[in-house]
Order: structure tokens, then C-alpha cells, then sequence
């Protein structure tokens, strides 16, 4: 099995996978994505997006200067692609996993309740 | 400028300059978008805190780990240096009262002991850490916490370690003769282990792969952490602190070298030609090795010519290594290769020598020059090809050769260990190199 990813990776992938975004455009994007559970701060995420850069999973895509602020755009690489495909697959794999049992656990209390 | 984003550009001066250069604006321009986004008019206390943090973190790169290493080694060498001074030339402090030393007291031996446990370690620890910290791969909190536990355990082994020299601990033997022991207290160097181990576990937790299943996560990391400290405070106490700097030397040089995107990296060697050298190296050194703990201990009687066998195979040993490190050396240096070459012909001259005419001496000085020009080569090829500016390259080429000579003329002086424990990690390079190229380009599959 590949090696897992760090949650702030995966919601940063996840968030480069519509499309080119800049940094604070991620910031946003995955606090709505992940409905407030994950709040990066800008030091993390710039940590995260030079990892992420020199592991080739996403690229630098162009900068330009908005109201007087820079900002730079980055885009999912395929080897990222890649990766958050593995991640998703993962998650959904366990995810159902519980699901399968956490539904047996459930017909089990009811048919004891019944009985 | 607002005050905001006054205090900002403050704070981002914590970042090395070369990052401030690549990433300084853009970052900015998303702190103030964040803080503006929060109706903030300066930034939050946890908000400074984390700038700071990540900014000293952002100083661990690969050039960073470099510098480390070589003030380690400038200061490491000093330390070797002051051992070939005679201690009662120079000055010394008088008996302190109370104390059951001897004679005077060395201002050399103290001041050596200060250096290598209280320099030297938290150096040499520093440069570890910056290449760790050169992946990006850990939080930055706890890459500075694990920065902060070699600096205290070096200045308390130093510290320590002064103090049992001058308070000895006399032990008087039966006979009536008496000797004086300067040995750091275990109750000193059991709580700096875990001292360094306490540290280490957060690091160390953040860094294990993120395969591995959490409940296996922490505990691991705290044997790891263990395991860590002991060897830290372990290599504080040998003379094996400088070839582990000269070693992180090159890690370091080999890293700025896959920095720099203008050198191609094709370069390339066999891992079944270093694995088996590595393998015969350890065939060698392992039996030479129990052979002559054995031979020490005065269990077996030992004649000239069964230490001439000894002297022979693990000259043919080092030799091994010495085919398979030019090998490996050449894929990196390119034109430095023939330093390695010239080496290993002077090596295996002397070896031929040492064998015909029985003389162990010439053997010893033979690897000694040998492994010197390897090493010396290797660093002043990769120093060449790192330093950025042409003006800085020749002095140190010259530098890091002068001082790999130095420093491996004594690692050398145990020869057969040296032998065995080379062929470890060659034969260990060259396992997992072989299995990233399987990796690489799996076998076509047959039938």
C-alpha cells in the first residue's frame, strides 16, 4: 500500500483538484470543503505547499499582483492526481468498512431489544 | 504600510533571506488576506508565535546542515588537536579544596572536555536536525523542541564532565596503588538519555511514515527516542563524534547538489558490485575482528605470523571498501575520480608491501593515506560542485581535504573495526538501491 498522506496534503490536494488556485484561495476553500473541522494557518499551509511542490504532487502555475498583493497560483500535478485518487480510495475503503459493521451492530441491538 | 502589515514584514523576518526572496511577498499578501478576512488590526499573539516558529524551521536546508557540520568539525578537530598537546605544559587551575585529584589540573583537558560536549554535540545534533527539517516532512514546533535538547545535554555532560575532573573519584586497589577516574556519574548521564529521548518523541512521532497504524505510532517513537538519546550521549563520550560530522558533511553537500537544478542527476552506480565489496568486507573484518578481541583478551596465544594474516586481511578488507567507495565516490565527483584511483593504488602498493616484508606499520600507513585521498576527494569534488561562488571553491576543496585526512587518520587507527563496520552500510546502500531500481523497472514477466 502507498504511503498514507498528512490530512493538511490531502485537503490541500483536494482543494487543487478543481483547479489552479492561490494561497489564500486554499485557506478558504478547504475550511468551507471541510466545514470548519480544518482550519490551516498560513505558515502550515506554506510549509505544505513546499513540501508538496518538491515532491511533485502540485506545481507553481504563475503569480501576479492583485490590489497591490502578490499571489501565486498552484496547480495539481498528474503524480498528485495520482495520489489523492489512492487517498479517496483508502478513505472509502475503511469508511465502508465501519459502516458495514457499525449497520450489523445496529440490526444486532435491535433484534436484542426485540427479543 | 499599515501597522498590520508593518508587523507582518517584522515577523517574516524571521525566515532565512533566500526563502523571504522566493516566498516572502506571496506569503504576506495571504497573512494579510487571512488577518483582514478575521477584522484583525495586528496579529495575534498565537499568529506571531507561529511565524516565528516556522521561520527558524525554515532555516533547515540542506546548506544550513552543511555549515553545521563543518563548524562541528572545525571545533571537533580543535578537540583532537588539544589531545596531542602535553596537559601539564600549559596552564593549570589548582586543586580545588576538597577534591582527591593528584596533581594540578589541565586548563587544556577542561577546556577540550568543554568543547566537544558543549559545542561540538549540540552541533553536530543541529546538523542531524536541519537535514531532517530540509524534508519539510515534520511540524516545525517539534523540530525546534528536539533543537533545544542537545544544546542542554551538551552543556550539562560538559558541564558534568569538568566537574569529575576535577573532583576524581580515587579508587584505591588491593595491592595499595590508587587511580583516579574522571567518568561522568550515571545519575548525570541516565536523566540527559531521556532528557534527549522526551524530546525527540514528538520529532520522531511526526516523522515515522504515515503508513504506520496509530496505536503502534507513539509507543514506537518512544523506543525510537530512546534508542536516539543513548546514541547521543553514547557518541558524546567517544571519539566517533568527528566521523559522523564529516559523514554529515557529505550528506549535506550530496543534498545541495540535488537542490541545484541546473546538475543532472544521471549519475549513477552498481549496487551489486558495492554490495558485494561490502559483503566482502564484512566476511574480512567480522572474523579478523573476534579474532583479535580474542587475541586482546589473552585467551588464545598469538605468534607474529597470525597477526601478519590478521594485518593482511583486513588490508584486502579495507581495500574493498576503499574499490567500492571510489566506485560510488566517482558517480558523484565525475572528474575527481582519479584521486580515489591514485589512493587505492598506494593502498593496495602498501598492502603487497606490508605482506612481503611482514611489517604491519606499512599496511596501517597505506589504508591511513588511502582513505584520507578518498574521502578528501570526495568532499573537495562535492564542495566544488556545491559552492555557488567559483572564488570560495578551491579553498574548500583544500580545507575539507586537509581536515578528512586529519580526522580519518585516527578514525583508522582501528583498523579492523573500521573494516566491518564500513561494509555495513555499503552493503545496506547497496540492498536498497537495488530494490529502488526493482522498483524502478520491474522484471518483464516470462511464461
Amino acid at each position: 500500500m502507498a504511503q498514507r498522506m498528512t490530512e493538511s496534503t490531502f485537503w490541500i490536494l483536494a482543494s487543487l483538484a478543481e483547479g489552479r488556485r492561490h494561497g489564500y484561495a486554499i485557506l478558504r476553500d478547504v475550511e468551507r470543503m471541510s466545514e470548519g473541522a480544518v482550519a490551516l494557518r498560513v505558515t502550515t499551509l506554506y510549509a505544505a505547499l513546499e513540501r508538496i511542490v518538491r515532491e511533485g504532487l502540485a506545481a507553481e502555475d504563475g503569480e501576479e499582483v492583485v490590489d497591490g498583493r502578490a499571489r501565486r497560483y498552484y496547480v495539481l500535478a498528474d503524480a498528485g492526481i495520482d495520489a489523492l485518487e489512492l487517498e479517496a480510495a483508502a478513505l472509502e475503503t475503511r469508511a465502508k468498512a465501519a459502516r458495514g459493521r457499525l449497520a450489523a451492530r445496529g440490526t444486532r441491538t435491535a433484534r436484542e431489544a426485540l427479543a | 504600510m499599515t501597522l498590520l502589515e508593518e508587523r507582518m514584514r517584522a515577523l517574516l523576518r524571521w525566515y532565512p533571506r533566500s526563502w523571504r526572496d522566493r516566498h516572502g511577498e506571496v506569503m504576506l499578501a495571504t497573512l494579510l488576506d487571512d488577518a483582514e478576512a478575521r477584522g484583525l488590526d495586528e496579529p495575534t499573539r498565537t499568529d506571531a508565535w507561529s511565524i516565528r516558529v516556522h521561520g527558524v524551521a525554515a532555516h533547515a536546508t540542506a546548506t544550513t546542515a552543511a555549515i553545521l557540520a563543518a563548524l562541528a568539525l572545525a571545533v571537533l578537530v580543535t578537540v583532537v588537536a588539544l589531545a596531542y598537546v602535553d596537559p601539564f605544559a600549559g596552564p593549570t587551575v589548582p586543586i580545588p579544596p576538597g577534591s582527591e585529584a593528584f596533581g594540578p589540573i589541565s586548563v587544556v583537558t577542561l577546556a577540550s572536555t568543554g568543547l566537544g560536549l558543549g559545542v561540538g554535540l549540540p552541533l553536530v545534533a543541529w546538523s542531524v536536525l536541519a537535514l531532517v527539517g530540509a524534508r519539510r516532512a515534520v511540524a516545525a514546533s517539534a523540530l525546534l523542541l528536539s533543537a533545544a535538547a542537545p544544546v542542554v545535554v551538551g552543556v550539562l555532560l560538559a558541564a558534568a564532565s569538568i566537574v569529575t575532573t576535577l573532583y576524581p573519584t580515587v579508587t584505591v586497589e588491593g595491592d595499595g596503588s590508587s587511580s583516579a577516574s574522571g567518568l561522568v556519574p550515571a545519575w548525570v548521564l541516565v536523566p540527559a538519555i531521556l532528557l534527549v529521548a522526551a524530546c525527540a518523541v514528538p520529532l520522531l512521532g511526526d516523522a515515522l511514515p504515515a503508513g504506520v497504524a496509530p496505536w503502534l505510532r507513539w509507543p514506537l517513537a518512544f523506543v525510537l527516542a530512546c534508542v536516539t538519546g543513548a546514541a547521543t550521549v553514547g557518541l558524546a563520550m567517544t571519539m566517533l563524534l568527528p566521523p559522523v560530522a564529516v559523514a554529515l558533511l557529505l550528506v549535506a553537500f550530496a543534498g545541495m547538489r540535488a537542490d541545484r537544478d541546473d546538475v543532472r542527476t544521471d549519475a549513477t552506480w552498481s549496487p551489486q558490485l558495492v554490495g558485494t565489496l561490502g559483503g566482502v568486507a564484512l566476511c574480512v573484518g567480522v572474523p579478523t575482528t573476534i579474532f583479535s578481541v580474542v587475541a586482546n583478551l589473552g585467551m588464545v596465544p598469538v605468534d607474529g605470523s597470525a597477526m601478519r594474516l590478521v594485518t593482511a586481511l583486513a588490508t584486502a578488507g579495507s581495500i574493498a571498501i576503499v574499490v567500492a567507495g571510489a566506485h560510488m565516490v566517482r558517480s558523484v565527483v565525475g572528474a575527481w575520480a582519479w584521486a580515489p584511483a591514485a589512493a587505492l593504488l598506494v593502498a593496495i602498493l602498501g598492502a603487497c608491501a606490508a605482506i612481503v616484508l611482514g611489517e604491519a606499520r606499512l599496511a596501517y600507513a597505506a589504508v591511513i593515506v588511502a582513505s584520507a585521498a578518498c574521502a578528501g576527494a570526495a568532499l573537495a569534488g562535492t564542495a566544488l560542485l556545491v559552492l555557488p561562488r567559483a572564488s570560495w571553491r578551491l579553498p574548500a576543496a583544500l580545507a575539507t581535504g586537509i581536515v578528512a585526512a586529519l580526522l580519518l587518520s585516527q578514525a583508522f587507527a582501528w583498523l579492523v573495526p573500521v573494516t566491518w563496520i564500513a561494509g555495513v552500510p555499503l552493503v545496506v546502500a547497496a540492498l536498497v538501491r537495488a530494490r529502488r531500481d526493482a522498483r524502478a523497472s520491474p522484471e518483464p514477466a516470462y511464461g
